[in-house]
């Protein structure tokens, strides 16, 4: 003759999933024989998806310190090459000992070095912009009239390059998202495109937009240019200001740029 | 007095470097690599037919495209250099724990610096070579 508690899961009779905190205390009879239960019943439904959700937030919360710890440390990493330089060339700047034309280089470099910190703390601006913006326009965009404007910007870049698109959104036409982003995107990956092909082939691109099963839409684009080694570098492709291609002018900003910005409108996973 | 060897991808590191370890006087010659592949054919070739010309101080930086100073320090440790003494002094722009634990396996680093080298650090290290040798 015990009691004991337990939760329950239940179906109410209006198929309403409900959670109860119960407790079940025995009916003792005259002849001190157990005559059944009482139940004590809580309803803890909405304690449970509170709970849930907290549980949520504190991911999320965590994730986002976790990226910011990690931005920060890539930023100051890649401050402390130029400001090292600046400080070096300060110092040498001084001697009296130095030709003129010695002196006219360390001028140029002092302002190439000054150039390059502004540089990254403009990036730094626009990243920290795309991550914090809440008031971004989420709307339903047309893939084929953003692809357009990208193109556009890309124009004169492809003016020289012998080339073949090919843009298939009909089984997807729209994508809910922000405009922005997605011209962003679409701009970067051409731009790479461009960037990175292949001089003795004709650069072949393809873009092809695919809905899935859980209602998001997947844009695949390949072309045949240069690539890049996944097997060595896969960890680090949307890394900031990794690059993989050192003959190649860039900064290595443009996939990790993509994926805060695919993360940004949810998608991604 | 003696012979120094810069190894850093950096042209710019490798100019000031190179000025302001010329400023202390205390070096007999220097010489830039900016690719740690062709300072180690460099050196081999001088173990071989030019021994007194080999360097007695490295300055070597980490994060290089293609041979990096570990990969470097490796290729280097496995050098005979028959009793020749050279030091080897790493430079990084940021240091970290592990890179100054990792810097320790190798007998001939001295030292982790974090760059910019200035006159003073220089001064320091060129006589402190002096008082040893």
């Amino acid at each position: 003759m015990q009691s004991w508690k337990t939760a329950l899961k239940i179906k109410t009779k209006s198929q309403k999933n409900v959670w109860l905190d119960a407790s079940f205390s025995p009916i003792i009879n005259k002849e001190n024989n157990q005559h059944g239960y009482v139940m004590l019943a809580y309803d803890m439904t909405e304690r449970r998806k509170k709970t849930e959700e907290r549980k949520k937030l504190i991911q999320e919360l965590l994730k986002n310190n976790e990226d910011l710890e990690q931005f920060n440390y890539i930023i100051s990493h890649n401050l402390r090459g130029p400001v090292a330089k600046l400080l070096g060339l300060t110092e040498i700047f001084q001697f009296d000992d130095i030709n003129e034309e010695v002196r006219q280089t360390i001028v140029t470099e002092l302002r190439n070095e000054t150039e390059v910190l502004d540089t990254i703390l403009k990036d730094l601006g626009s990243i920290t912009a795309i991550k914090k913006s809440q008031a971004d326009l989420v709307a339903v965009i047309n893939l084929s009239e953003s692809f357009e404007i990208a193109e556009k910007l890309v124009k004169k870049e492809f003016e020289d390059i012998d080339f073949a698109l090919s843009v298939d959104f009909n089984e997807a036409k729209q994508v809910f998202g922000i405009k922005s982003y997605l011209q962003s995107i679409f701009y970067n990956l051409l731009s790479n495109s461009i960037k990175y092909r292949n001089q003795e082939q004709k650069l072949n691109i393809f873009i092809k937009s695919e809905l899935q099963k859980d209602n998001k839409v997947l844009i695949s684009f390949t072309d045949n240019g240069m690539g890049i080694d996944l097997e060595k570098y896969k960890n680090k492709i949307f890394g900031l200001y990794k690059r993989f291609h050192h003959h190649v002018q860039g900064k290595g900003m443009g996939l990790y740029l993509i994926k805060t910005q695919v993360e940004r409108m949810g998608g991604g996973n | 007095m003696k012979k120094v060897l810069l190894i850093d991808d950096d042209k710019i590191f490798n100019f000031i470097n190179e000025l302001l370890i010329k400023k202390t006087g205390l070096i007999e010659s220097i010489r830039c690599f900016e690719d740690a592949e062709v300072a180690l054919s460099q050196i081999q070739e001088l173990n071989l037919d030019n021994r007194d010309q080999l360097p007695d101080l490295i300055f070597l930086d980490i994060n290089m495209p293609g041979m990096d100073g570990w990969e470097f320090l490796v290729e280097f440790e496995q050098i005979n250099l028959n009793g020749h003494y050279c030091e080897v002094y790493m430079l990084s722009s940021s240091v970290s724990p592990l890179d100054i634990a990792k810097s320790r396996t190798f007998n001939c680093v001295k030292d982790f610096i974090s760059k910019p080298l200035s006159e003073e650090k220089i001064k320091k290290i060129l006589l402190k070579e002096y008082s040893e040798s």
